[in-house]
């Protein structure tokens, strides 16, 4: 079934049309929530408030391609896991340094699939973890970032560059993990 | 631009992802049933509170029923008593065929008490308001309507009015008639012929009938000052019995 005429059918309410599209992006979004989220329990929870908002957001969406429908749902989810950051974690109490320059490593590239660098991102605490997410993968500015946490630009940016740092950590420790596992 | 590449490189990796990787679980069912559970309910919670509302509809209406049915019957009651306690004190009531039904069955004489006996005489039968009588309030309840057709119905006063004005309801007389051809109307009075006697002794009866309507009226007069304790005197002041 097209995306449009899935989008039609759950306008009407219709429940297996609402399944249908659940399964169709439960797992990328899950995925979206996991990168935020410390646990899979917290993901899961986040996931279904995300999608009830989308069910009852979608009377009012206007459908223009699937790609903007695709950002309008991880845009719902984004929010809904920043709101539950917000709950939880004070970014205020994040110190602000200045940022540091970070030598970035050519090979990371070769090194690391998919897999790895999302359970890498995971592995990192939560305020790093929320900045890189944002700034990296969603794309926001350091000023958007900083609205968005309740935090000021250089905290952001100073936050940026210590979970890049950290990343970088991790992959080392990841490599020689692999290494020895090869052995 | 080291960087960018490699933010560009991060982000269409995890954004890729269409699988979960090795230590990450979903349970994708449990999340499903959870938002089933949301999402279906609202029609059977819009149903619920219809069911809700009209139930607690039909308990107000019930109450307020079973509230205002015994009130009724108290003042019904209450009608009934205002019209026995009038009975007993010596006031005239209205009668009905009905009431000497049931109070004196050994009387068949179902006709109605002339206007100077009930002035004189004390009623010795207990008296019920007629069920025909719906009214709630004594002062605006008006006689609509008397079970049986012979008695006259046209009466508007107020109940009470009727027994503090000494009005009585009296049986109408039947009427008979016989059926007639017009043409055998005018040969019927032709035939009828009054002499000299007939037309004295006729207009005797209508001075006699003359005579016992005043007598009514002075015997009425009387009691209504025995009643209302005021004695008329000749120079026209009305005395009560104190002075």
């Amino acid at each position: 079934m097209e995306l449009q005429q899935l989008l039609k059918e759950c306008k009407k309410q219709s429940i297996t049309a609402q399944k249908y599209l659940y399964d169709r992006f439960a797992v990328q979004l899950y995925l979206v929530c996991r990168r935020y989220l410390k646990t899979n329990e917290q993901a899961e929870e986040i996931l279904h408030n995300g999608f009830l908002k989308i069910f009852t957001g979608l009377l009012q969406f206007n459908y223009t391609t699937d790609a903007a429908f695709i950002a309008w749902l991880n845009k719902i989810m984004i929010n809904e896991c920043l709101m539950d950051l917000r709950k939880k974690n004070n970014f205020l109490l994040v110190t602000e340094d200045e940022a540091e320059n970070i030598i970035v490593d050519e090979l990371i590239e070769n090194k690391l699939n998919a897999d790895t660098i999302y359970t890498l991102i995971t592995q990192l605490p939560i305020g790093y973890r929320t900045v890189f997410n944002l700034y990296c993968i969603e794309g926001y500015s350091h000023n958007e970032i900083a609205i968005a946490l309740n935090i000021s630009g250089g905290t952001s940016k100073s936050q940026l560059n210590k979970a890049r740092k950290m990343l970088q950590q991790l992959i080392v420790n990841n490599e020689s993990y692999e290494n020895r596992k090869a052995k | 631009m080291k960087t960018e590449k490699q933010n560009n490189f991060i982000k269409e990796s995890v954004t890729g992802l269409q699988k979960l990787p090795t230590g990450f679980t979903f349970n994708s069912t449990a999340v499903w049933q959870q938002l089933e559970n949301e999402l279906q309910p609202k029609h059977k919670r819009r149903w619920f509170v219809f069911f809700m509302a009209a139930a607690v509809l039909l308990l107000i209406a019930a109450s307020v029923f079973l509230l205002f049915q015994p009130k009724n019957n108290i003042k019904q009651q209450q009608l009934q008593a205002s019209n026995l306690s009038t009975a007993n004190s010596n006031k005239p009531t209205i009668k009905s065929n009905k009431a000497e039904k049931n109070f004196n069955s050994n009387n068949t004489n179902k006709t109605i008490e002339t206007t100077k006996k009930h002035v004189t005489d004390k009623p010795d039968i207990e008296i019920k308001k007629p069920d025909s009588i719906i009214g709630i309030d004594e002062n605006k309840a008006t006689v609509l309507q008397l079970q049986e057709p012979n008695i006259s119905t046209n009466i508007t006063m107020p109940i009470n009015n009727i027994l503090k004005n000494n009005v009585t309801i009296q049986k109408q007389k039947v009427q008979r008639f016989k059926i007639m051809h017009l043409n055998e109307i005018d040969n019927n009075i032709t035939t009828v012929q009054l002499t000299k006697t007939e037309i004295k002794q006729l207009t005797e009866f209508q001075q006699n009938l003359q005579i016992e309507k005043q007598t009514q009226q002075q015997a009425t007069e009387n009691v209504k000052q025995i009643l209302f304790f005021k004695i008329k005197t000749t120079n026209g002041n009305t005395l009560t019995d104190n002075q």
